[in-house]
């Protein structure tokens, strides 16, 4: 039995528009394609309990749309909408990324699966159109400044080992 | 590394408020700043953990559909 992978998405910032997260899933592309992109599979794993998905359509297809949304505990609503840009199934999808909580904000969200030895990997990016976008990622929960704070710490510590 | 590299990266540090440095002579001493790291942990922590367990519910549920298909099969 293949031993879970919990916990090991390594999540990179490699510029100041872009959030890139990778992921190894010991499953076929096809498969894995399906559970991302399908609203019947999407539902299953989309919320976290006790949120609940109230809303997930996905219309998979280029100029097609995609709106899911969900409900907190507290009683909290975020939802996602967007258009797509790119459909190659089984390999990438590229979508208009909008999330009700940035009203302002514009982003471009990019899944690629790719699958060697049985192992799919899967890299999922968010580019924003402006680091005022993204910087709304940095002020999760309100610590603004802190990814800021976090890349100067990383090229500090990068440049050392120069 | 050389000694004004050190002080180069304990500058930068310093800037962004993780060490404090005080000068005593000709020396300058430099402290961790646990107030300033503790949001920047806390952050990471958090965001880490939002994005883990978004994907780990995938690689459940994926484990639990090929457990299904394994048993259709037999």
């Amino acid at each position: 039995m293949t031993p879970d992978r919990h916990g090991s998405a390594i999540i990179t910032f490699p510029n100041e528009l872009e959030v890139v997260i990778t992921r190894e899933f010991d499953a076929p592309i096809a498969l894995v394609f399906d559970v991302l992109t399908k609203p019947e599979h999407v539902s299953k794993w989309g919320a976290t309990p006790p949120d609940r998905m109230t809303e997930c359509s996905i219309d998979l297809r280029v100029g097609g749309s995609y709106h899911s949304a969900f409900l907190t505990g507290d009683g909290t609503v975020f939802s996602f909408h967007g258009t797509y840009l790119e459909v190659e199934p089984p390999l990438r999808t590229v979508e208009t990324w909008h999330f009700n909580c940035w009203p302002d904000v514009e982003a471009v969200e990019a899944m690629e699966l790719r699958e060697r030895d049985a192992v799919t990997t899967f890299t999922w990016s968010l580019t924003f159109n402006d680091q005022a976008g993204r910087d709304h990622m940095t002020g999760f929960d309100g610590q603004q400044d802190s990814l800021d704070e976090m890349e100067n710490i990383l090229r500090s510590l990068l440049a050392i080992r120069d | 590394m050389p000694q004004p590299h050190v002080s180069r990266h304990l500058r930068v540090l310093s800037e962004v408020g993780l060490v404090r440095c005080r000068a005593e002579g000709r020396h300058r001493l430099y402290r961790l700043a646990p107030d300033h790291l503790q949001p920047l942990h806390t952050w990471v922590a958090k965001y880490e953990r939002a994005i883990n367990d978004r994907l780990d519910r995938i690689e459940d549920y994926l484990t639990e559909l090929q457990r299904q298909g394994d048993d259709s099969d037999t």
